[in-house]
């Protein structure tokens, strides 16, 4: 099915550019033959349909390759951040059994050893654009296999990370949807800077692109001058952001006030997006920073494609094709228009979570529709406007935190006896990492950080560490987040 | 033109501003273990501060961004090839 879609577009347009990085321009045509070419080496290395493989990629052909590869042989592809340290690693080597690694040669070098202390059977197969094999077979078995394809962890809104189970043909269906919905075509170039390891990054970015045979311009970190460039140089049509990347080019001084006339949609996801970074942006670069809105487990949900005036520029538009949103109150009857209850998405791709579901997830489940966690409220046109979130999770520029696993991380110090881990704002409304610890004289920030560095990824890492005698507890004993927690700035 | 001891107190208040963090003069040559996203906030201060320009992209900002001392470092020789 996702073979099948790339090899389409192949079809229709083989010498149009499908992949444009830094290092390389990749054709539809030069794509297809490389997927061939990775297949069969994959295949050397006797994997088959059903055998789980981490991806280890930053954004570029050697991403889409990869996975395109695993689709063709019916494998399950587990795209991991290319940031991920030691701690990150065991865990989603032993959560999916994988036992095969494709990356690139920098992060194998980086992580050879680390991998096979975890499982010392584990195949680490490097760069799936160098190929001694340069001819695969073009046929589309992958439109047979209906088992699961991708792997992917959402954060949920407690606990550990949710495995989320993806079939190809749930991806495919959402590719098209979102295409449509965004009227993609082989006329677009999008720009492709947030990570496609990441749901947002491969259904908007990689499938929808590929679906509609557009152009990707891939960046592999965000990087202000470089994101600039690309947007006049590439004449780029479609910018998917989170609000972190919105507000750092609407702020920095040294970007000056500019017109991009080919940019037909930018819009944000992953954090709402406050008014100041809206203006400002709009102000600078005269385009509205839309909104969109979706989860891991369902994909693309709503975006808004109208009108951005008065209060709109806050909501997260209609839902996309085939998908429904409603809110639900919590007795379970459907809200009123314009009052707040729980967000539920109803759509025939939703996927199925493994683990262990809470009593509350079952509960939830029951009626068909997935509820986000969110809360929200929809205005008499059906447009979705999201008010609060339910999660103890941090948002640190778009990646979300599990505050116990940090926690866990600080607690293996010895030195370290109890800690508390919480989200907290910077001047700019972005939320970071802040640890609270109790721990033994003599231990310092930097030694606690220091600590933490290489097991997790950094992004993860505490910003600010707090030395306290105690944490701070309720009457009955219970750690008291809150009472650590600033108020959010303004 | 500030000198460098009040350069380096312009940047540690910059820094707790920015981003929250507090820095002592004694802490001027620590490692402040910033991350991506905080070295983007701090060179958004750096740049309305000092009104000087800086590509990450073309900058070892690992190594600059350090500590307080390598980013005064930093200004000081930013602002004379800047200012030629």
């Amino acid at each position: 099915m996702l073979y099948s879609m790339l090899a389409a577009s192949a079809s229709r347009l083989p010498n149009q550019p499908a992949i444009v990085s830094l290092a390389e321009t990749t054709t539809y045509r030069q794509l297809l033959h490389t997927v061939d070419a990775f297949a069969v080496r994959l295949e050397e290395q006797q994997l088959q349909a059903g055998d789980p493989i981490v991806v280890i990629l930053p954004n570029g052909p050697e991403f889409a390759v990869a996975v395109f590869a695993c689709a063709k042989l019916g494998c399950i592809a587990i795209p991991l951040n290319p940031s991920f340290q030691e701690t990150e690693l065991e865990h989603y080597l032993n959560n999916s059994a994988a036992e095969t690694v494709i990356t690139g040669a920098t992060i194998a070098a980086k992580h050879r050893h680390t991998i096979h202390a975890i499982n010392s059977r584990c195949r680490i197969i490097v760069d799936p654009l160098k190929n001694e094999n340069t001819v695969g077979s073009g046929d589309s078995a992958s439109d047979h296999f209906t088992g699961d394809f991708l792997f992917q962890y959402s954060s949920g809104t407690t606990g550990e990370p949710k495995k989320i189970v993806r079939k190809q043909s749930a991806l495919a269906q959402e590719a098209s949807q979102y295409a449509q919905t965004l009227s993609l075509s082989q006329d677009d170039r999008v720009l492709a800077v947030v990570p496609m390891s990441h749901s947002y990054g491969f259904g908007n970015c990689l499938m929808a692109a590929i679906c509609a045979g557009a152009t990707l311009y891939t960046l592999e970190n965000f990087n202000r001058r470089r994101v600039m460039d690309t947007l006049i140089e590439k004449r780029i049509t479609v910018f998917p952001g989170v609000p972190f990347m919105f507000s750092v080019l609407a702020e920095s001084p040294s970007l000056g006030e500019m017109h991009f006339p080919d940019l037909r949609l930018v819009y944000s996801a992953g954090a709402p997006l406050d008014r100041n970074t809206f203006e400002a942006f709009q102000d600078k670069f005269h385009v509205p920073v839309r909104q969109h809105y979706g989860s891991t487990e369902t994909g693309p949900a709503a975006i808004n494609l109208e009108s951005t005036e008065g209060d709109l520029w806050a909501s997260v538009g209609k839902s996309v094709k085939n998908v429904t949103i409603k809110i639900i109150r919590h007795d379970g009857q459907p809200a009123a228009t314009g009052e707040v209850g729980d967000v539920v998405i109803y759509s025939a791709t939703t996927a199925e979570t493994q683990g262990i579901p809470t009593e509350a997830d079952q509960q939830r489940s029951a009626d068909g529709g997935f509820y986000t966690g969110d809360l929200g409220r929809l205005d008499a046109e059906g447009n979705l406007f999201v008010t609060g979130r339910e999660s103890l999770f941090i948002n640190v520029g778009g990646n979300k935190v599990n505050p116990s696993e940090v926690e866990s991380i600080l607690q293996k110090h010895t030195g370290v006896s109890e800690s508390l881990v919480v989200g907290t704002e910077s001047a700019h409304g972005q939320e970071f990492v802040k640890a609270i610890v109790v721990c033994e004289a003599g231990l310092t920030e930097d030694d606690l950080k220091a600590w933490c560095k290489g097991k997790i990824a950094d992004f993860k890492i505490p910003r600010i560490i707090e030395f306290r005698d105690k944490l701070p507890r309720t009457a009955l004993g219970k750690v008291q987040r809150s009472a650590v927690q600033e108020p959010p700035a303004g | 033109m500030q000198d460098f001891q009040n350069i380096e107190s312009t940047v540690a208040e910059l820094i707790r501003v920015q981003t929250k963090i507090d820095v002592t003069p004694q802490q001027y040559e620590q490692d402040l273990h910033l991350d991506s996203l905080a070295i983007l906030e701090v060179t958004i201060g750096l740049e309305r501060t000092y009104g000087i320009e800086v590509d990450e992209a073309e900058l070892d900002v690992l190594q600059i961004f350090r500590s307080v001392r390598s980013i005064a470092n930093f200004i000081t020789s930013t602002r004379a090839d800047q200012s030629r």
